[in-house]
């Protein structure tokens, strides 16, 4: 492969996705937290549906979900199946947050917990608490977007550099711009790996089998390797349980990144018509998966899945082709790491040190924009260079803690009874069994350990709130006056 | 205040409350076993065209919600009518 010829393509998009990044600030004063945080709630239809979109899809789309149709085969679809829920979850919540938001000046989801519950300590447990896995997923993103930069320089580019040069990227346009530079690079990075998703499927199409089609590749699937076809997939791991409680669970995940998007819509109605054709976009996911079907017989001896695309790409696509794939596989890790720290970045300045310290309005938004750099140069850089073995591991603990707070938003938007004692015992519950169904016992049962999580917590919850008091009658029904509305 | 759980106020609410569990249970054990067959239509495994089939019910459901939404409420206030009403208050 033409190595400057893919490295510069590369290259070419991360100074686009820069310039795009520090001219969303568009002149507009950074000094609010609600400007930098999420844009002064002002992001239009098709900007908010690519900022979600290409958000939730992450490195995934290019390296895992191709690695997984590469091991596994069909389990990889229930991806698609769980993205068009959460979807439907924005549509039903996202106006309802939106509302609260504007109404009481929530700009985190720790803020309307800390409200809800007329607690600074659950709101800055929450905090704290759901940014583990935030962090980690993002660490694992910026790993991501150094390792193409290795495999597109052909190893001229070490890890470290890639590192540095991915977040010094990231750290001037969130810095400038905050959430509009996430909304403006993420609609430009979703736009881009529309485009190149589908280009690299029906080019890798056509080269294995002469169409431009997928139905051949399936066949050929279906004659010599059935089992890639149906569940529990090649290698046995997806039974019905744990696709069906992996989806459930992933559903009821409400990650703070997420929260801070719908909040950054312009309004309730925009945010519902985003959400409507949200699950559209996940037809990006199709032609990669079918890239790791055509893997399957390409590259037979593997060694790590997640590199079937990348590999493909660098042994047989012509140089522009592999170039177009690094730049769109680099999109998707920095769309979805980018949000995720910015999201942390606000809320610890908000929900943990404005408390802790007594800080003003003002104050709270300038510590949030040095908190991103130090959170860069500190946590993410440090663990994205030396990518430590546990990972993976924080990250899914971190991931069954987010469905754990699962409480907290149903006393939010269904269930006024709810109090702040039921909610912390629920979710401790919960996450000392998922802490245990991820680290002793994997997955009891074949059932996700989130799940096992859920089933403690939820009726724990119910009894201990049912059994303590709540909180004072005013706060629930100004919350549930805007439920009623939205 | 709702003085339990919240639920659907209209017929419609309730309607669309029933769609959105049909679908999920769609993408669930035991319907998803229903197509879990090594079978090819339009050329994808069954389970892949079942996925992208709950994608476009998913998207269908929701349009409708804004459909009804549309018809039952008062125009949502965009910002320069939100700074408005701030400002004259």
């Amino acid at each position: 492969m033409n190595v400057p010829v893919a490295l510069s393509i590369t290259l070419t998009y991360l100074l686009v996705a820069l310039c795009i990044g520090v001219r969303a600030r568009g002149g507009r004063s950074m000094a609010r937290l609600e400007e930098w945080g999420v844009a002064g709630r002002s992001m239009n239809g098709v900007v908010l549906y690519l900022l979600i979109g290409a958000g939730s899809i992450s490195a995934y789309t290019f390296m895992g979900a191709p690695g997984w149709a590469y091991s596994k085969g069909v389990p990889v679809f229930y991806v698609v199946i769980y993205l068009s829920y959460l979807a439907m979850v924005a549509w039903y919540f996202g106006p309802k947050v939106w509302a609260l938001g504007e109404r009481f000046g929530h700009v985190t989801q720790a803020d309307a917990i800390r409200d809800r519950y007329q607690s600074p300590k659950l709101g800055a447990l929450a905090a704290l608490v759901m940014s583990i896995g935030t962090l980690a997923y993002a660490v694992l993103q910026t790993i991501g977007a150094a390792y193409i930069l290795d495999v597109m320089s052909g190893g001229a580019i070490p890890r470290w550099a890639g590192v540095s040069v991915v977040l010094g990227i990231m750290a001037i346009y969130l810095w400038l711009s905050g959430q509009r530079a996430i909304g403006m690079t993420n609609a430009f990075q979703g736009a881009l790996m529309l485009v190149i998703a589908w280009l690299i499927g029906l080019w890798a199409t056509h080269q294995a089998s002469g169409d431009w089609w997928f139905g051949a590749v399936f066949d050929r699937l279906a004659d010599q390797r059935p089992g890639f076809l149906t569940l529990p997939g090649a290698d046995g791991s997806m039974s019905f349980a744990f696709w069906t409680t992996s989806i459930l669970v992933s559903m009821v995940s409400f990650m703070p990144p997420v929260w801070m998007q719908w909040m950054s819509a312009r309004s309730p109605t925009t945010l519902r018509r985003s959400a409507t054709w949200l699950p559209t976009y996940y037809v990006v996911i199709l032609p990669m998966v079918v890239v790791g079907f055509i893997g399957i017989f390409a590259l037979p001896q593997l060694e790590r899945a997640d590199t079937v695309a990348l590999t493909m790409a660098m042994q047989s696509m012509p140089a522009a082709l592999a170039g177009l794939l690094g730049a769109g596989t680099l999109a998707a890790a920095m769309s979805s790491s980018e949000p995720f720290i910015h999201a942390t970045a606000v809320t610890w300045a908000r929900d943990v040190l404005r408390p802790a310290l007594g800080l003003s309005e003002a104050a709270t938004a300038r510590l949030a924009r040095w908190l991103l750099l130090a959170i860069m140069a500190l946590i993410v850089a440090p663990l994205a260079i030396t990518s430590p073995g546990n990972l993976v591991m924080i990250l899914l603990i971190g991931l069954g803690f987010a469905a754990q707070v699962l409480p907290a938003f149903i006393g939010m938007f269904l269930w006024p009874r709810a109090t702040p004692a039921g909610v912390t015992a629920g979710i401790l519950a919960g996450f000392a069994v998922t802490l245990l169904g991820t680290l002793v016992w994997r997955n009891p049962l074949g059932v996700h350990a989130g799940f096992w999580g859920l089933l403690l917590n939820l009726p724990l919850f119910v009894v201990v709130s049912l059994s303590t008091r709540p909180v004072a009658r005013e706060v629930t029904e100004r919350f549930f006056a805007i439920m009623a509305r939205h | 205040m709702p003085p339990r759980f919240v639920r659907p106020t209209s017929r419609r609410g309730w309607l669309l409350l029933a769609a959105f569990i049909l679908i999920i249970a769609a993408g669930c054990w035991p319907v998803i076993a229903l197509v879990n067959q090594p079978v090819r239509v339009l050329g994808l495994p069954l389970i892949a065209l079942w996925a992208y089939g709950i994608v476009l019910a998913s998207v269908a459901v929701m349009a409708l919600g804004n459909r009804w939404l549309a018809r039952s409420d008062p125009p949502a206030a965009e910002p320069e009518e939100r700074v408005q009403r701030e400002r004259s208050s």
